[in-house]
């Protein structure tokens, strides 16, 4: 007896159509994550080098991947022309003013390719030129106002740049550059330097002459310290016998003023004296009452 | 007889020598020691004379030692004489509200001593102020001349505060333009100032006499009276008041149509204030120039 399924040829059939179903599947699957049934958008730019980039590499923006790289070769004026995808979803991104910028870490930390959107309304065609940071036509298009200045969030770079600005400023100003703050204090202190040389070359002279035994100079100074030490001497004797006799010199001081207040309270009754009085000068009286100033009208 | 008669001669003698001998005018008070305030006496009388030739500053500085000093002593006539030449140097630096308070408390120290002289004294500063301050105004005048004249009753001992009631009452009759009894008010402050050898405050009592004349159109009459000032403030060495005093001879010199007598007069009151180092007054009189 021979074994036979019933309706094998629908079976058969059946499993073919699903087979076929689902290999249809996977490939739009498979499609869908490659993007091969979208409408990506291509654009190119200029590089001045094609280090650091590969095809497929990332365009990044604000740290999602809106694109790829798809080829880049050198054209004939020794630059590298890049041409990448922008994906259908981020196209509205890709204005008039938009730019691109390629991020080489100076640590080999990895490259990135970045896109700046830019400000403008007009909506770039496809295939046009992207211009590359702080390249003339990107330049033109910041003073225009259509892009915005690109700031980097690399912060090893940020340091990097403003280091290379710090050292760019310190070489200009050393070399004599006025139009930096920094630069004018450098010329001034070269100033002040050879001002100062000056004067320690005319200290060193006088210097060199006062230490001359036969400069004038020096024969004053030492007469004179010869007499200031013989008075320094004298007064030394002297002292030696004031402070036992402080006392009475205050004594004799007291016994002064007392006399000087009797001669005067003798003179002071002399001068009461009705027969004496009329003889005596008489002299002007400088007491003084209320002020009046000068300044009256006339 | 002639031998008693030369020996009585004699004791008479002896005896009117011994009697004037024992004489003696000179005023009894109590024992005191008087250094500290005859020492700030001293200084605020030197203050009063720098102030009354312009130098507020140095005033001050000499005015400050002796108001610390009456401070210290506690002399209640000190204390007030300090105040008034304070609120007198305060006014003139046109600080007037400050010097305000200094009469008063001159005023309220007087009163407090119960020394009705030194309270009329204040009271005569304090109607100056209203004097001066309220120019033109005859009501104010009238005022001061009463208030004047009662507290110069009281007047007695000293007789710069006499003098200076006759001053303040001709400045108020000057106001009111009675020139008559402003002069004579005048003349009595000249004759204490003069007997009693204040130059320079004789000084301005003629300088205030020509300008007085000069009101009235007696410019004659002034210029003799600037000429007596001039010949105090020369006996004084009063730079200030000569210079003043040529300025308003040049003044008047000026209102009589005297225009070379005038310049004379300003070059002469330029050059006194250049050689005493007055620049302010300097100024002034190369202003008139």
């Amino acid at each position: 007896m021979r074994f036979r399924i019933k309706y094998q040829e629908q079976i058969v059939g059946i499993l073919s159509f699903f087979g076929i179903a689902v290999l249809i599947f996977v490939i739009f699957l498979l499609g869908s994550n490659k993007r091969w049934f979208n409408r990506d958008y291509h654009y190119t730019t200029v590089l001045n080098s094609g280090a650091g980039i590969s095809k497929n590499m990332s365009v990044m923006h604000k740290g999602f991947k809106i694109g790829s790289i798809e080829s880049f070769d050198l054209n004939r004026d020794d630059n590298v022309d890049v041409k990448f995808t922008i994906y259908d979803t981020y196209n509205n991104y890709v204005k008039e003013g938009s730019l691109v910028e390629l991020q080489i870490s100076p640590i080999g930390l990895g490259n990135q390719f970045i896109f700046y959107p830019g400000r403008g309304s007009t909506q770039l065609p496809e295939n046009a030129l992207v211009p590359l940071v702080n390249s003339a036509q990107a330049i033109n298009l910041i003073e225009e106002g259509l892009a915005d200045i690109p700031r980097s969030s690399d912060s090893i770079t940020i340091l990097i740049t403003r280091l290379n600005t710090l050292l760019e400023g310190i070489n200009n100003a050393l070399a004599g550059d006025d139009t930096t703050s920094l630069g004018r204090s450098f010329l001034g202190v070269e100033d002040i330097l050879q001002s100062l040389k000056a004067s320690l070359l005319n200290i060193e002279n006088l210097s060199a002459e006062l230490a001359s035994k036969e400069s004038p100079f020096h024969t004053n100074l030492e007469s004179s310290l010869s007499s200031l030490s013989g008075i320094l001497t004298n007064l030394n004797k002297s002292s030696e016998y004031l402070p036992s006799d402080m006392p009475q010199i205050t004594a004799m001081i007291v016994e002064l003023r007392e006399s000087l207040m009797s001669a005067e309270d003798l003179l002071q009754a002399l001068l009461n004296n009705p027969l004496l009085k009329n003889g005596v000068p008489k002299r002007a009286n400088t007491q003084s009452s209320a002020i009046y100033p000068r300044n009256t009208e006339f | 007889m002639m031998k008693h008669k030369t020996v009585f001669h004699f004791l008479l003698a002896l005896l009117c020598a011994l009697l004037c001998s024992l004489c003696s005018s000179a005023p009894k008070r109590a024992v005191e020691i008087r250094t500290m305030r005859f020492m700030a006496e001293t200084q605020l009388d030197l203050s009063n004379k720098y102030a009354g030739r312009g130098n507020y500053k140095q005033a001050l500085d000499m005015l400050e030692e002796s108001r610390r000093i009456a401070i210290a002593v506690d002399d209640p006539e000190l204390l007030v004489r300090t105040a008034l030449a304070y609120g007198d140097i305060l006014y003139y630096s046109d600080k007037t509200d400050e010097a305000l308070v200094y009469w008063k408390d001159a005023l309220q120290t007087a009163q407090e001593a119960h020394d009705r002289e030194l309270s009329a004294v204040c009271s005569i500063y304090l109607d100056r102020y209203q004097l001066l301050s309220n120019p033109g105004n005859p009501a104010v005048a009238d005022k001061v001349k009463h208030n004047t004249k009662e507290n110069m009753a009281f007047l007695t001992e000293d007789t710069l505060n006499a003098a200076n009631g006759w001053i303040v009452a001709a400045l108020a009759e000057k106001e009111l333009k009675n020139y008559g009894d402003a002069e004579a008010a005048l003349k009595n402050a000249f004759s204490i100032h003069s007997k009693g050898n204040y130059l320079e405050l004789a000084a301005y009592d003629c300088y205030l006499l020509a300008s007085l004349y000069s009101k009235q159109g007696s410019y004659e009459a002034a210029i003799a009276s600037l000429h007596n000032a001039i010949g105090f403030d020369r006996r004084a060495e009063n730079s200030h008041g000569l210079g003043m005093d040529y300025l308003a001879l040049g003044d008047i010199y000026k209102k009589t149509g005297n225009k070379n007598s005038s310049i004379e007069m300003y070059t002469r009151a330029a050059g006194i204030f250049k050689a005493a180092r007055l620049e302010k007054e300097l100024q002034q009189a190369q202003e008139k120039l």
